[in-house]
This record gives structure tokens, C-alpha cells and sequence, in this order.
């Protein structure tokens, strides 16, 4: 019999995946409760800000129940999920009006909390701080992208989806996504050098 | 001595796309690794830094109450009212322009309209005859029959004398 969590993860065939998904999706919340964690880290990877991605996964999740109706099981639930939840940052960013004030008020909060929640195995202080300013200068090379290509590669680096995966998640071809993920990681790449020549 | 790994070589490093000649090379160069390894290593505490920021978030969730939409919002969520729709206001539009264009006269023939009240204005004009000739306005609209004459040792009138 085909288990909710084999439903979630994908990995039953796809005649079984189409019924059990309509199944699952009347059961919304083992839904929200198995993949609220990742479309939060998605959301919080794109948009670099926690309210602003605490909003978006309630607001994700609520689209996905209005529409589940028309949920037709063509990809996995996580993928359908992870679509809404990036067309939601998307528009998010869209919205110039609302970024004018969120550049005034945010300031560079976030990537300080988020770097003050990196593990921390370093031997001194002095290793955990350049652990800290290394891990700033990723984030601010991952604000520099454009929407599709921080999309691209949050999925990638983050969730470690596979590049068939996020083509299905984002609507792009396998090429356009590696195109993407090469650009992003040049990016990052070169801001880690700007950061070496003066930290 | 080696070349080192081309941009694209290390970034399908990264995505563990590598071929076996970079891996190998990967192997041996100690310059190639560190760069890598250093990138990868930045590219994990990314990751750890956002796992650790989303770990104690749960989603309150409840879901929408059900309502009962109204027979026009379910009508209007399929596509062939949208097109029945189109096609009325297209029809209306139509019927309502060539009403309008029926209604309102032409341009021309309002010009001759008013041209022609114009030259009733000045026939009238022309042919307005004063009070005190309206005796013989009225004779010669009789005919050409002669007045009859006055009986003799009768005044005529002061007016008529004017």
C-alpha cells in the first residue's frame, strides 16, 4: 500500500502518485507539517529576511490548500510546493513600492542573525569571526543574483535538490539551470576573492 | 607542470558533475582543492546558517473556513464564460454605436437644414408687407376684380390717405 511519506518524497511510480496525491491533499495537514521546514528554508534563502518568509510559507501554504483541488499529481507535492512558494518570492520582489521600505528599514539585521546561527567548530574566536564575515560575503553575493538564479541556486545549495528536480520546481529547461547555477556560483566565487583581498 | 581546472571544471566540481580527468586532478593539484574546498566550505555554512534559522519554525496553520462561493464567482472561474462574456460586450458595442449613429443627424444635412430655415427667413422678410397696405395685398390675392367704389360724398378713411 502506498505510504503518505512514499507520496511526499516522490518515490513511488506515477499512476500510484497521481491517486494517492489527490488522497494525501485531503489530508492538508500532514502536508504542511512534512514540508513547512524546506518552503520556510526556501523562502528565507530568497528573500533573506524572516518575517518576510514567515508571511510568504503561511501564504504558500494557503494558496496550495485554495487550489489543491486542481492539483493533478503531475509532480511531486514538494515541487508543486516549492513552484508557489518561489512565484510568491518572486512577486515578493516584484513589488518595488514594498522594497523601497524594507531597504530603509531592514539594513544588513538578517545576515548578522544568520551568521551568528553558523555552527560553530572552530578552535578560536578568531576562526569562528572569519567563519562569520565568509559566510556575509556569501550571503551578500547570493543578494546580488537575480531572482531566477538565487531560486536556482537556494534549491541546489540548500534543499541539494538535483537539477532535474529544480528545472521541474522553476519551469526551466536542465540548461537554463545549469546556465544559472554557473553564473551564481562565479558570482559567489568571485565576491570570496573580493572578500580575500579585504576581509 | 599541470594546468589548474578551468572555472567551469571546478564548478562541476562543485555540483558533482565532475569527469574523471578533474577529479584525478583534483587528486594531485593541492592549489585546486583549496580553492574548491574553500568554496564548498562557504557554500555549507550558507546552508547550515539557513537550516539552523528555519529549525524551530513551526507554521500555525489553520485552514480557511469553507464558504459557499457565489454562482457568479464559480461561473466566472471557467474560461468559456470569459470568451461568452467578450463577445457580449463586442455585440453591445456594436448595436450600441450604430444606435448612436442613427440617432444623431448628419452633419451635412444639418447644414442644409439650417440653410434652408434661413432662406424661409428671408422669403419671409422679403415678402412682409406693412399693416397699411394689407387692403390692396388682400385685392390683388382676390384676383384682378376692381374694388368696389365708395358711394359718392363719402370720406375715405385717414389711414388709407397716409
Amino acid at each position: 500500500m502506498t505510504s503518505m511519506l512514499q507520496v511526499v518524497e516522490g518515490a513511488i511510480g506515477d499512476d500510484d502518485r497521481r491517486a494517492a496525491s489527490a488522497a494525501l491533499l485531503e489530508d492538508f495537514d500532514s502536508v504542511v507539517l512534512q514540508h513547512q521546514q524546506r518552503i520556510h528554508r526556501v523562502l528565507l534563502g530568497m528573500l533573506r529576511d524572516s518575517d518576510a518568509a514567515q508571511t510568504l510559507t503561511q501564504e504558500c501554504f494557503l494558496r496550495a490548500y485554495e487550489s489543491r483541488g486542481r492539483y493533478r499529481g503531475e509532480a511531486s507535492v514538494s515541487t508543486w510546493l516549492i513552484r508557489i512558494a518561489i512565484n510568491l518570492a518572486h512577486d515578493y520582489h516584484r513589488n518595488r513600492r514594498l522594497g523601497f521600505w524594507r531597504r530603509l528599514f531592514a539594513g544588513d539585521n538578517d545576515v548578522g542573525e544568520m551568521a551568528a546561527r553558523l555552527p560553530s567548530d572552530a578552535a578560536t574566536p578568531e576562526q569562528d569571526l572569519l567563519a562569520k564575515e565568509k559566510l556575509a560575503a556569501v550571503w551578500s553575493a547570493v543578494e546580488r543574483l537575480a531572482p531566477q538564479q538565487r531560486a536556482v541556486f537556494v534549491l541546489r545549495f540548500v534543499e541539494q535538490l538535483s537539477l532535474e528536480e529544480i528545472a521541474a520546481a522553476t519551469n526551466l529547461k536542465l540548461g537554463t539551470v545549469k546556465a544559472h547555477l554557473f553564473r551564481a556560483l562565479g558570482t559567489v566565487r568571485k565576491r570570496m576573492k573580493e572578500w580575500q583581498v579585504s576581509p | 607542470m599541470k594546468e589548474h581546472l578551468s572555472e567551469q571544471q571546478l564548478n562541476d566540481w562543485i555540483l558533482g558533475q565532475a569527469g574523471s580527468d578533474a577529479i584525478g586532478h583534483m587528486e594531485t593539484c593541492a592549489n585546486c582543492r583549496r580553492e574548491a574546498e574553500e568554496l564548498k566550505g562557504a557554500l555549507d555554512g550558507f546552508q547550515a546558517s539557513i537550516h539552523g534559522a528555519a529549525e524551530g519554525y513551526r507554521l500555525i496553520w489553520h485552514p480557511p473556513a469553507q464558504r459557499e462561493r457565489p454562482v457568479w464567482s464559480r461561473v466566472m472561474t471557467q474560461r468559456w464564460a470569459y470568451a461568452v462574456a467578450l463577445g457580449a460586450i463586442f455585440v453591445m458595442s456594436v448595436v450600441l454605436l450604430r444606435f448612436d449613429h442613427r440617432q444623431r443627424p448628419h452633419p451635412v444635412a444639418h447644414a442644409i437644414g439650417e440653410s434652408e430655415i434661413l432662406m424661409q427667413i428671408q422669403a419671409d422678410v422679403s415678402d412682409y408687407v406693412p399693416s397699411a397696405l394689407e387692403p390692396g395685398e388682400l385685392l390683388l390675392a382676390a384676383g384682378e376684380q376692381p374694388p368696389p367704389t365708395a358711394p359718392p360724398g363719402r370720406k375715405t378713411p385717414k389711414s388709407t390717405r397716409r
